[in-house]
């Protein structure tokens, strides 16, 4: 019978309190946990990623969490997350594409691969509407264009930056009137774990980064069935999904989902041991992984 | 308690003896951040990585 290995790798730019407190969790329950810095070689040779039984990659450059996933992933290691939940997750284009494929509930939206085709916007959005780089976190990047005027800022600004449009395509979406605040839910596995809203009274971008006030919130059955969906498409893992209420349409739309969700500030709000729920779902893919090898 | 230097200021820095590899220690000297690499019960430091382009979420 095959070894099965219960070693865990955990891939991190720097180890700040959400990892350190998923890493301890772990050392606790008997596993051993190797830190696998951005900055550390990933020796793949002569068999090295065997004599781990999973990988959660918690890398800070989203770039970096897809390289180091994907060659993990084929040297045999599973990682949390897949490499193609990364992929997705990591381009705001890519996701609104397959989520259209999907039917997964979100804000209409286009993709401009030139600045003149975001002039077009006006007619299928009216006024008011929003541009977001393909790949951006903690909302930077994102505008919100209102009026000709505005718009004709962003592309002047955009010129004098990238003269030959290389940072093009972009995603357009429609604005959605979602009041002062979003909602944040964590999902773990395939199950929404937690939920909360992320409040900012003076910004429209509600992101806890850019000082949002987080308040715990109720996950209801329509928000159940979104995650569902979700995992459906993307696979089990670890998430943060970030969804507005369309208050025209009385209706919960998809934002974003991310694939490396922070939780150090908020989980002693709303009281949910995010760090725990992680660690527990790791030890259960484990536990499965030993059952798989032992029925083999 | 081990003791390390600035890479920046050469100033020494105490790390505590149970750091993990990935912990972030700072200079009280100059503020750099480092990074600690803790391998088998060696400790040394390097400079803390920048913030990227495709860093978040």
């Amino acid at each position: 019978m095959k070894q099965t290995n219960t070693d865990i790798l955990l891939c991190v730019t720097k180890l700040r309190e959400e990892e350190k407190r998923i890493y301890e969790l772990l050392q606790q329950a008997g596993h051993h946990v190797q830190v696998n810095l951005d900055s550390m070689e990933l020796p793949l040779e002569q068999g090295w990623a065997d004599q781990y039984g999973v990988a959660l990659i918690r890398c800070l450059s989203q770039k970096k969490a897809l390289s180091r996933s994907t060659m993990l992933e084929l040297s045999g290691i599973e990682t949390i997350n897949s490499v193609k939940a990364i992929n997705i997750c990591t381009n705001k284009i890519h996701q609104a594409i397959v989520f259209q494929k999907h039917n997964i509930p979100q804000p209409r939206f286009k993709v401009a691969f030139t600045a003149d085709k975001i002039l077009e916007s006006f007619e299928d959005f009216g006024n008011i509407f929003v541009i977001k780089p393909p790949s951006s976190s903690w909302g930077r990047g994102i505008a919100r264009i209102v009026g000709k005027e505005c718009l004709d800022g962003w592309i002047a600004a955009r010129e004098s930056l990238d003269p030959t449009q290389q940072s093009f395509p972009v995603l357009i979406q429609e604005y959605v009137d979602k009041g002062d605040y979003d909602i944040r839910v964590v999902i773990v596995g395939r199950k929404p774990i937690v939920a909360f809203r992320r409040v900012s009274v003076d910004n429209w971008k509600t992101n806890t980064h850019l000082g949002a006030e987080v308040e715990p919130f109720a996950i209801n059955q329509e928000i159940e069935w979104i995650c569902s969906k979700l995992t459906e498409v993307l696979g089990e893992g670890i998430y943060g999904l970030d969804l507005f209420y369309d208050y025209q349409n009385k209706r919960y739309l998809v934002c974003e989902v991310n694939q490396n969700p922070e939780f150090s500030k908020s989980w002693k709000i709303h009281g949910v041991d995010v760090a725990a729920h992680i660690a527990l779902y790791l030890q259960g893919k484990l536990a499965s992984r030993t059952r798989q090898e032992v029925n083999a | 308690m081990a003791d390390v230097s600035c890479v920046v200021c050469k100033s020494e820095i105490s790390v505590e003896s149970d750091v993990i590899s990935g912990e972030i220690v700072e200079c009280s000297s100059c503020g750099q951040e480092h990074e600690v690499h803790a391998v088998n019960n060696s400790i040394s430091v390097a400079l803390a990585p920048e913030i990227e382009e495709t860093w978040g979420e």
